[in-house]
């Protein structure tokens, strides 16, 4: 293995790391010091990509090659810098605690050592190959934008032109750095995204006055949750499903923050990960539609209106952008779903009884999922017994609802046997919403002691409120 | 029962909980190994394992660059292979593949109908066949591997 591709890997990911420390720091200031160490290097991952993709379809069409590089690169320092400027409290240094944390920080470890080796063995998906990956490589060979013809010349329409390009546009990234498109190096996103999702869980179980035990215990159980390495749709496949849950997983964990006591940094926080959710694949308009109905009741709750248009605008703006782009292009339609019309919907009313059926076969399949599905419910009746409403609200709302509207793709679908559609994509709906399932199940598990190395949720320990831009 | 009794319960239920769910996910682990995997890790492996794996054709992307390169910017060439079956997903690289060299693609996707005057009908001066044989009026094609064929009409051969 030669050394260059290393150092140019390195450098794009320093780039990403810059870029979303710097936005983390922005986006919490004052509260920065409150989220644990891990869960504040999970966010810097999906922060650092939201910022690659975005710049990317922002300045893409006009710069291109070696000056985008440039320009991003000058960007994320930009926001590494400004970052910096922003005075936080010393956060307290995170640690193990006791043998059991060392013994459970040890086996994720392992666990991703284990995954990183995969992710070098397993080919990409078939999706993840002719959807994903190809924007990616097809962007980065015009220089780092998708040529405007994709979107409506393109001879298969099975590319979908119209899904969103979190993922495309940081391989782009990467394959800009690299200077040629490379299916070997580009499989670091898996078990990058993959060790997000664990250190966000191990976090965020912590700042949500869960046990610190817990969050590593059910961070270290993640690993066998068995369709993340042996579905279809596993996650290093390619597929864009499981960075979306990772997005939804590190949004959801901001509600019951938001429910209990608002902050302008944990609604900024929130914004910025609810429209990268927007981003993230077509489905995460109605996970975002989810988070922003669930937000808004608790702002305004609170009497926290102009909180709530805050929150909601960053993805609203970000749709209205793809979208005027997509029209802009004149995008080919999607050849999979019927528009949701209420008369589509009226003709197809027959089709919500087996497409129901099919997704509670799914949800209760343990080959596929182990026990992830009754032990999220399980979770939400432990925290609902325990008077914790917020955390039982919201992982209630965020896991429920997207059920419930994951019915109406296939209820539309345009394919000739809707079930066959189901059973074929059902599961990687389900990979959207298990990150968060995950957490539920570890902050259903009660605490021992009281003590909290980082003082309980919000601003209020710090005694500052602040203010939405 | 005081509160640290119960959250001790509660604690080892949960605990309990837990080893069942790595149980039951560990059972079902070694359905990893039936994954696709690469051979090498060059820049096009992943491409290279798909049409491996469907085709049994070796080194599928550097024949197939081989293939495209000599044809000039705007010609057509035609992908034949049967809509729906495993072969889709070659196909629609090979699509991928055709357009990102400036080439035009038609797909043909009922093989067995495919003669010298659809081809003409659709413009194309070269194509690629996915099956056990090409088409028969497109039989002097080269054979990339056991499921794909390249031809290429005889003017535009180099």
């Amino acid at each position: 293995m030669s050394a260059l591709p290393c150092l140019q890997t390195l450098g794009a990911l320093a780039v990403i790391a810059l870029a979303g420390h710097g936005a983390l720091r922005l986006l919490l200031r004052g509260e920065f010091a409150n989220t644990p160490t891990p869960e504040r290097l999970g966010l810097t991952w999906l922060l650092g990509t939201g910022w690659v993709s975005l710049a990317i379809f922002a300045a893409g069409w006009a710069v291109r090659g070696a000056a985008l590089i440039a320009l991003i690169a000058a960007g994320a320092a930009l926001l590494a810098i400004l970052g910096q400027r922003v005075q936080i409290p010393r956060a307290p240094t995170w640690r193990p605690r006791n043998a059991l944390e060392w013994l459970l920080v040890a086996a994720l470890g392992v666990e991703l050592i284990l995954i990183a080796t995969w992710s070098t063995q397993f080919a990409f998906g078939w999706d993840g190959l002719a959807l994903w990956e190809a924007k990616a490589r097809i962007a980065a060979a015009h220089g780092g934008a998708l040529p405007l013809a994709y979107f409506r010349e393109f001879p298969f329409a099975w590319v979908q032109p119209r899904y969103p390009l979190y993922l495309p546009y940081s391989e782009t990234w990467l394959y800009l750095c690299l200077g040629r498109a490379d299916q070997a190096w580009v499989r670091i996103f898996g078990p990058l995204t993959y060790a997000a999702a664990a250190l966000i869980i191990v976090g965020a179980t912590e700042r949500l006055r869960g046990a610190r035990t817990a969050g590593l215990a059910v961070a270290v159980a993640m690993f066998f949750v068995p369709y993340f390495f042996t579905g279809t749709w596993h996650v290093l496949a390619g597929y864009a499903d499981f960075p979306l849950g990772v997005l939804y997983l590190a949004a959801v964990s901001r509600l019951p923050g938001i429910t209990r006591e608002p902050t302008a940094a944990e609604c900024r926080l929130f914004a910025a990960l609810s429209a990268l959710v927007v981003w993230g694949k077509q489905e995460g308009f109605y996970l975002w539609l989810v988070l922003i109905a669930f937000a808004t009741l608790a702002l305004a709750r609170a009497g926290r209106w102009r909180w709530a248009i805050w929150s909601a605008a960053p993805a609203a703006l970000l749709t209205a952008a793809f979208a005027l782009y997509l029209k802009f292009v004149r995008s080919l339609p999607d050849p999979f779903y019927q528009a949701p019309t209420p008369a589509n919907i009226a003709a197809h009313l027959d089709r919500f009884g087996p497409v129901l059926a099919r997704l509670f076969t799914e949800i209760s399949d343990l080959e596929s999922w182990s026990l992830l599905w009754p032990g999220a419910a399980l979770a939400v009746i432990a925290l609902a017994m325990r008077r914790a409403w917020s955390p039982a609200f919201a992982f209630a709302w965020a896991l429920a609802l997207p059920l419930g509207l994951y019915v109406m793709p296939f209820v539309l679908s345009a394919l000739d046997d809707y079930l066959i559609h189901a059973e074929h994509a059902q599961p990687r709906l389900l990979l959207q919403l298990a990150p968060t399932a995950l957490l539920a199940i570890a902050l259903a598990i009660p605490r021992l002691l009281v003590s909290h190395a980082f003082p309980p949720l919000n601003a209020a320990s710090i005694g500052r409120k602040l203010r939405l831009p | 029962m005081d509160a640290r009794r119960r959250a001790e319960w509660q604690i080892a239920a949960w605990f309990v909980f837990l080893l069942a769910f790595i149980y039951v996910g560990a059972v079902t682990f070694d359905g990893l190994w039936r994954n696709a995997r690469v051979r090498d890790q060059g820049p096009l492996n992943s491409t290279d394992a798909a049409f491996a794996r469907d085709l049994h054709v070796e080194n599928a992307a550097q024949q197939i660059d081989r293939c495209l390169a000599p044809l000039p910017d705007g010609a057509t060439v035609a992908v034949i292979y049967r809509h729906g079956s495993f072969h889709t997903l070659p196909a629609q690289l090979l699509c991928e593949m055709a357009w990102m060299h400036g080439l035009r693609v038609v797909t043909l996707t009922e093989p067995e109908q495919v003669g010298r005057e659809e081809m003409d009908r659709a413009g194309a001066t070269a194509a690629f066949s996915l099956g056990t044989e090409p088409p028969p009026s497109l039989a002097e094609s080269q054979r990339l591997g056991r499921l794909l064929y390249f031809w290429q009409k005889a003017d535009r051969a180099p």
